[in-house]
């Protein structure tokens, strides 16, 4: 019985194994490469060098790409938190049908492929005349992003007793001091998850930062996608190890964020 | 310390009518509780007086001043509730300063007052702690300093006790009346325990159906009840029905000859004259009536029944007999004997004081 139970294990764990290395290992396979001296992608590496990594870092046409997508990142990060955290406010007081239907509307980005939300929003800016404007791209990118700090922030408002605002109302707090000094504080780690997803949504955003941006507003995803309609350089593979990196090093952050917040 | 009014209160959602027609004046200093079953509109109407939802109808003033529709950061009144809703991300010095910074106190004022009223409530050294580090009982002491420590005109306190066990209950009570009167603040108390609201209020507004049934002190409802559902909700009746037979005038009031449905005849005082024939309710408490020995005397102002006991339950310092009468009407009766088992099953004699009868409508 015991052995049943050990071998089933074992081959439960395996399996598990062999899922997550599918999952991970092609994604890592590109950092080895982006180390690679070879000129084309080639795995495993010949030679050790940084050359693509200088190549990134000498190249204004990388360099702009990224701040232009940092600066997109963060706009973007700071306008679906908070709307984001407004309307998961608004969301958790509301009862009755129209908040399970006002819900879905607001992931709704979530579930419509991003292509036809893109293609969607290219006309109805192509209306407004803005297509090509960087007020384009942010707007289209706040769309994507905001379902992310809508679920997060309503997710941790879901333990929020409600009481504690009635508190502080009784103790001479207006509804402005009370969201920042009662209700923020203590729904922080969901906001501060929401705005993380939100970076990430905007920062990693391809579809919709190629229909919308115009000349000179290319960010790092549509800057690397224009380089492969070239050619295949390694420095691909720099970017995308770094970004990873980023990616990896933010998450690392939330979740010790996280557990320094659920210790006090 | 302040007087608060309210004046035909009314609170409609859609079709239901959750408080109906509520006035009441609470004087300056006062401690009244709302006593009620849940439902009853005692915890809305406290949420009226709070500002957390606004009347259908009526008004709402303290001191003269009406505060119907301010909001109830601006009313100037405390609150402690049953979940003690301490803030769990300050201390519990910040949670008792926190309505003083909203005052805008200095700092050096606020740590003085902080202190002063943690000693009040006996949390004296405990700053520094944080909620979570507190027992239930710490954490409700926590609440209460932080909703007087800036002397709010009017006290609200929402069933303050309803999470704690019954000896801290016990000991909390005495504890909240003693700062209640010696802070002078005019409370307002909601409970369903009657046990608590005799305790604790100068007095007890009953609340049923979304109206106030009474208003009394505790000894005027538990001993005058007007009506059969104080009779029955604020301690224990029996009911029996009753028949008016005569009245006759004494003194200020009258004089009623009644046949009680165990054909048994009282004469009870009464303030109105009832006409011959009017069904009224008599209710008796059990603790006035006693079981007494087959020789016991025959006396004008004694009711005497007899009843089929059904079964004795053992209270420790009473026990409580539960009976029949031969019309068929339940009975229960108080025993401070503790032998009675032995009663259970057999045909006993019943007697209470006739001036122990409270006549109610029926």
């Amino acid at each position: 019985m015991l052995d049943r139970r050990r071998n089933t294990s074992i081959k439960t764990s395996i399996f598990a194994h062999c899922v997550i290395a599918f999952l991970v290992v092609p994604t890592l396979m590109v950092i080895p490469i982006s180390f690679n001296d070879n000129q084309y992608l080639k795995f495993p590496p010949t030679d050790l060098s940084l050359r693509w990594y200088e190549e990134f870092w000498s190249n204004p046409d990388w360099l702009r790409a990224t701040w232009t997508s940092l600066l997109t990142a963060c706009t973007v990060t700071v306008l679906a938190t908070v709307l984001g955290t407004m309307a998961a406010l608004g969301l958790s007081r509301m009862v009755g049908p129209g908040k399970k239907l006002l819900i879905g509307l607001i992931i709704s980005p979530l579930i419509v492929p991003t292509v036809s939300l893109a293609l969607a929003l290219y006309f109805f800016f192509a209306k407004l005349h803005m297509v090509g404007t960087w007020v384009a791209v942010i707007l289209g990118q706040t769309v994507l992003a905001l379902p992310f700090t809508v679920l997060n922030v309503h997710g941790s408002l879901q333990s929020f007793p409600a009481t504690l605002e009635r508190a502080a109302s009784t103790l001479g707090a207006g509804p402005v001091t009370t969201f920042f000094r009662i209700t923020m504080p203590i729904i922080r780690p969901g906001i501060v998850a929401g705005a993380l997803f939100a970076f990430l949504v905007s920062f990693d955003e391809f579809i919709i930062a190629l229909f919308l941006a115009g000349p000179g507003m290319t960010t790092l995803p549509v800057q690397m996608w224009n380089t492969m309609q070239l050619y295949i350089s390694p420095t691909i593979a720099a970017v995308s190890s770094m970004i990873t990196g980023i990616t990896i090093l933010a998450f690392v952050l939330m979740t010790a964020f996280g557990r320094r917040s659920k210790a006090k | 310390m302040a007087k608060l009014s309210l004046t035909n209160i009314w609170k409609t959602y859609g079709g239901a009518q959750a408080v109906r027609g509520v006035s009441l004046e609470v004087e300056s200093g006062e401690f009244v509780s709302f006593l009620g079953p849940s439902g009853s509109g005692k915890t809305t109407t406290l949420s009226m007086v709070a500002g957390f939802i606004s009347p259908t109808g009526g008004n709402i003033r303290i001191d003269g001043r009406d505060i119907t529709n301010v909001p109830p950061h601006q009313r100037n009144i405390g609150m402690v509730f049953q979940d003690y809703s301490l803030f769990p991300h300050m201390n519990v010095a910040q949670n008792v300063a926190f309505p003083l910074a909203m005052r805008s106190v200095d700092k050096a004022d606020s740590a003085r007052r902080v202190s002063d009223v943690m000693e009040i409530v006996g949390l004296h050294g405990m700053g520094q702690r944080l909620p979570i580090e507190l027992s239930g009982g710490q954490q409700q002491r926590v609440a209460i300093a932080r909703a007087i420590v800036y002397q709010p005109q009017i006290l609200l306190m929402d069933e303050p006790l309803g999470a704690l066990d019954r000896l801290l209950r016990e000991r909390l009570q005495l504890e909240i009346k003693q700062i209640q009167k010696r802070l002078g603040i005019t409370t307002l108390y909601v409970t369903h325990d009657q046990g608590e609201a005799l305790t604790m209020s100068d007095r007890v507004c009953v609340f049923n159906d979304g109206e106030i049934a009474q208003v009394g002190s505790p000894v005027s409802l538990y001993e005058r009840p007007e009506s059969r559902f104080i009779a029955g909700f604020v301690g224990e009746s029996n009911f029996l029905s009753a028949t008016v037979e005569d009245c006759v005038r004494c003194g200020d009031g009258w004089q009623c000859l009644l046949v009680l449905e165990c054909s048994a005849k009282a004469k009870v005082l009464a303030s109105q004259p009832f006409s011959a024939g009017t069904q009224l309710t008599a209710s008796i408490r059990p603790e006035h009536i006693r079981l007494c020995s087959v020789d016991c005397a025959e006396d004008a102002n004694t009711v005497f029944v007899t009843a089929k006991v059904n079964d004795v339950v053992y209270r420790g310092e009473t026990s409580t007999l539960r009976g029949q009468l031969e019309s068929g009407a339940e009975i229960s009766a108080r025993a401070t004997v503790t032998d009675v088992a032995r009663f259970t099953g057999e045909t006993v004699r019943l007697r209470w004081p006739t001036d122990k009868i409270v006549l109610l409508n029926k």
